[in-house]
């Protein structure tokens, strides 16, 4: 089988490609944990004081970041897929996720829980579909997207499961400070559960259980390490650079900048400092 | 033959040519207003004008151009393919695009502008290694995903109003000038900066970013033909908007990495 046999040309079993990319993505969720949790966004969010209309902002912004990102992922699943027909564990694996976001937690899929949380925003998904998104999420999304469709290294990345664990500080202090109810912020328990876990119940929509979507991103840097299709070095940097989470921060920073009804600044202010 | 079947779409509604003509001249000056502000009068800008931009400032910024001007480039020259239906039912504008690829990719030598601008980045100091396996930050790549999915994705009018063209032409004057004065870097290695300075003032030859003729005729054929079709959440406005805000970002991040 042609897998096994690159696997011995370059020498390193699965056992030693799970110990680098387990380090090197436990490195790299440190740093960026560090810098996402300690941003005053996180921090206010945390606290119960980031007022309303940032995280409006942050909800009009993100509604396409995920349709974008979520329909991106499933044409790389298009792109890629001569390659991955010869990589089944990875085709299924990949399916699996698509399936998953597309028809969990019913039709629609994670996509509609954005709405059920936008209404208890106050916000209507056809205010949060027409929303013109800030540049700093335009030029980060469009980063994201056109890498899935231009790299090599088949969409792995730390963010599912960094964002998994932000996820779940969203989903406590919305319902602890901010009124919603569980069934409100289900989308923010939805991605705690499927993206930080190393195992994600699916349910009814797609008949298995299958695996995590942060620890998918795990698997797939052991299988690209496996198959030569990177270096270690250049794993471990790829990884540490995205922990450095500059565009998200910049959308962050955009975010309180534009929507903070105290301390917001123009937006021409916005690109100078 | 005719169909049977009665499944024609709306009637795209096309404007005379003066109407045309007037909303390709404001939708060029609001781009013109939004590089006014955003660009001419950004920190950055205003140190290369005031020839006080550190020598790492330039550097970097001139070889993101370079990253942003190769990528953008190759893009523009995707155009031709992705729109082949408007061009095939529209000869002028296919002319068009074929003009403005060839010179673009041609002009004034085999590799057209991208290789100028390595040449005015090379007498800047930075090595051909570099030049090869640029570091690239997320201010940039941002900018360059966002044309290449405006390019990959975007509606022929979406995509015609997000070329900077004649908007670019006051900056590259100042780096036209910044170049020869302030770094010592003489023609030819200038002459991207050069030839781009005259992008409001010359009728063609503009290439991938067009000069002010050219984009004004593709808009103009644009609102003639009724080509204004736009994607559900995005305007020929918001391509323009994004295209000099996200330049504008770029030129923030070396604000903050240079401490200007």
């Amino acid at each position: 089988m042609a897998v096994s046999e690159t696997r011995e040309q370059k020498g390193l079993n699965r056992k030693e490609c799970w110990k680098i990319v387990n380090e090197a993505f436990d490195e790299a969720l440190r740093i960026a944990q560090d810098r996402l949790f300690d941003h005053p966004f996180t921090r206010e969010l945390k606290a119960g004081t980031l007022p309303i209309e940032c995280i409006r902002g942050w909800l009009l912004n993100s509604y396409a970041w995920a349709l974008e990102i979520n329909s991106s992922a499933a044409y790389k699943y298009y792109l890629f897929n001569d390659l991955l027909s010869q990589k089944v564990d990875l085709l299924a694996m990949l399916a699996d996720k698509r399936g998953d976001e597309y028809a969990t937690p019913g039709r629609g899929g994670h996509q509609r829980t954005m709405d059920v949380l936008g209404k208890a925003l106050g916000l209507s998904p056809k205010e949060m579909q027409e929303y013109h998104q800030l540049p700093a999420m335009r030029g980060m999304l469009d980063m994201i997207v056109w890498g899935n469709e231009s790299s090599q290294r088949l969409g792995m990345s730390l963010a599912e499961e960094l964002l998994g664990h932000w996820c779940g500080l969203w989903f406590e202090s919305l319902v602890k400070h901010y009124g919603l109810t569980e069934a409100d912020a289900f989308y923010f328990h939805l991605h705690a559960e499927a993206d930080s876990q190393s195992d994600h119940q699916s349910g009814d929509s797609i008949g298995h259980e299958i695996m995590g979507h942060g620890q998918s991103h795990r698997y797939l840097a052991v299988r690209i390490l496996e198959d030569g299709l990177m270096e270690p070095e250049e794993m471990k940097q790829t990884v540490l650079r995205q922990a450095g989470l500059d565009g998200y921060l910049n959308f962050l920073d955009a975010l309180y900048d534009t929507y903070h009804p105290t301390k917001g600044i123009s937006d021409v202010e916005q690109t100078r400092r | 033959m005719s169909s049977r079947l009665d499944v024609s779409m709306p009637q795209r509604v096309r404007l005379p040519e003066p109407e045309a003509e007037a909303k390709a001249a404001t939708l060029l000056q609001f781009t013109d207003e939004l590089v006014a502000a955003y660009i001419m009068d950004h920190p950055f800008t205003k140190r290369l004008e005031a020839g006080n931009l550190p020598m790492e400032a330039a550097q970097a910024a001139c070889l993101d151009w370079y990253g942003l001007h190769r990528k953008l480039a190759a893009s523009f020259a995707r155009l031709y393919h992705r729109f082949i239906q408007v061009c095939r039912s529209h000869t002028d504008i296919e002319e068009e695009f074929l003009e403005r690829i060839s010179h673009e990719l041609t002009r004034p030598k085999a590799g057209g502008r991208t290789l100028l601008l390595r040449d005015s980045v090379k007498a800047l100091g930075i090595s051909e290694g570099t030049l090869n396996n640029p570091p690239q930050g997320s201010d940039l790549r941002g900018f360059v995903a966002f044309f290449g999915r405006l390019h990959s994705e975007g509606t022929f009018a979406e995509v015609v109003a997000g070329q900077l063209g004649s908007a670019f032409a006051p900056y590259a004057r100042l780096w036209h000038e910044a170049l020869k004065n302030k770094y010592g870097v003489a023609d030819p290695a200038n002459l991207y900066w050069e030839l781009n300075s005259r992008l409001d003032q010359e009728k063609v030859g503009g290439g991938a970013l067009g000069t002010r003729a050219e984009n004004a005729y593709m808009i103009r054929r644009v609102f003639e033909e009724g080509l204004t079709e736009s994607r559900y959440n995005w305007s020929m406005e918001y391509s323009a908007e994004m295209a000099v805000k996200l330049w504008a970002y770029m030129l923030r991040g070396y604000v903050r990495r240079f401490k200007l």
